[in-house]
């Protein structure tokens, strides 16, 4: 097992998250996304702290609080609600705040959120985030996202 | 089962241009590594490049009801082209945009894809590995549907 480890958050609705686009793969359940990211992290030697919240502030704070805790971090941040524009930009000064750590920071949407229709917000524009971003994949992404940040750790040794 | 990557322009000069940004790796280091994935997996792994936006558009036209699957780096046609956008929709097979960096961390002129609403997925910012990872993910789990998520 290395000592590498990995924070990953799940924000507001994960499961009407998974009801755009997140079962296209077959169905799936916000416990079995974790069991999934678990299983992926043990594959690879990765300790993985999974998290999912449904209050935005929470979601935040475990960003600006205990990314530093961690060799990376992925994010989901959902953003669905109606007051996901005011999210968004606060979500975005969140992790401008956090880019100077340099940490790996991979954001995850498990629907395609630039098809027409979807309610999700975009990618983050923060030109200091050393941020990869993967979307439309369902729960694969999360795994993809696991690999390339246990890769971008790998290579930095 | 096959796969085309698509890439557009000035992806020939991968290994040389930007460095800082897109690797040291060459498109013929990459293809070397994708299609030895894809040969794992029983899966053809065709990788093409031009700088023209009509040949892409025409692999993309010749992939439909004989490619399984493309992923495809438009480069800097992502950002202007409706013709790229319009075959893409034509396509019926499993899409996957990608990127070496991440554009929507880059000028905001980037920050604008026409070729994200016609794919079913985005991967962006994974550096060069983020072909492999494609690859590797295309083979074993969207093209092989019958097999658990991990």
């Amino acid at each position: 097992m290395k000592n590498q480890s990995l924070l990953i958050i799940s924000g507001p609705g994960l499961a009407d998250c998974i009801d755009f686009e997140g079962n296209k793969y077959g169905e799936i359940s916000p416990g079995q996304i974790e069991q999934v990211c678990l299983a992926k992290g043990e594959a690879l030697g990765l300790a993985v702290d999974f998290r999912q919240t449904d209050d935005i502030e929470t979601l935040f704070k475990w960003i600006e609080r205990d990314i530093g805790k961690f060799d990376g971090l992925i994010i989901n941040p959902c953003l669905n609600s109606q007051a996901a524009l005011m999210d968004f930009e606060a979500y975005q000064t969140t992790i401008e705040r956090v880019a100077p750590l340099k940490k790996p920071v991979i954001e995850v949407y498990l629907g395609n959120v630039f098809l027409p229709g979807s309610r999700l917000a975009g990618p983050v524009k923060v030109p200091q985030a050393e941020a990869g971003f993967i979307c439309g994949l369902g729960v694969h992404g999360y795994t993809l996202a696991i690999q390339a940040i246990e890769g971008r750790i790998s290579d930095a040794q | 089962m096959k796969i085309s990557v698509i890439n557009g322009p000035n992806l020939n000069l991968l290994g040389t241009r930007e460095p800082e940004i897109y690797g040291y790796d060459t498109l013929a280091d990459i293809s070397g590594k994708c299609e030895k994935i894809g040969k794992a997996a029983g899966i053809d792994v065709v990788f093409m490049q031009s700088n023209h936006e009509g040949q892409l558009v025409t692999w993309i036209q010749e992939a439909i009801n004989k490619v399984d699957a493309i992923i495809i780096n438009a480069a800097a046609y992502t950002h202007t082209s409706v013709a790229i956008h319009d075959a893409l929709r034509a396509y019926t097979g499993f899409t996957l945009e990608l990127h070496i960096s991440n554009p929507h961390l880059r000028e905001p002129f980037r920050h604008i894809s026409y070729v994200s609403p016609a794919v079913d997925s985005v991967v962006a910012g994974l550096g060069v590995k983020g072909y492999e990872y494609a690859v590797t993910l295309l083979s074993t789990i969207v093209l092989a549907p019958t097999k658990s998520p991990d």
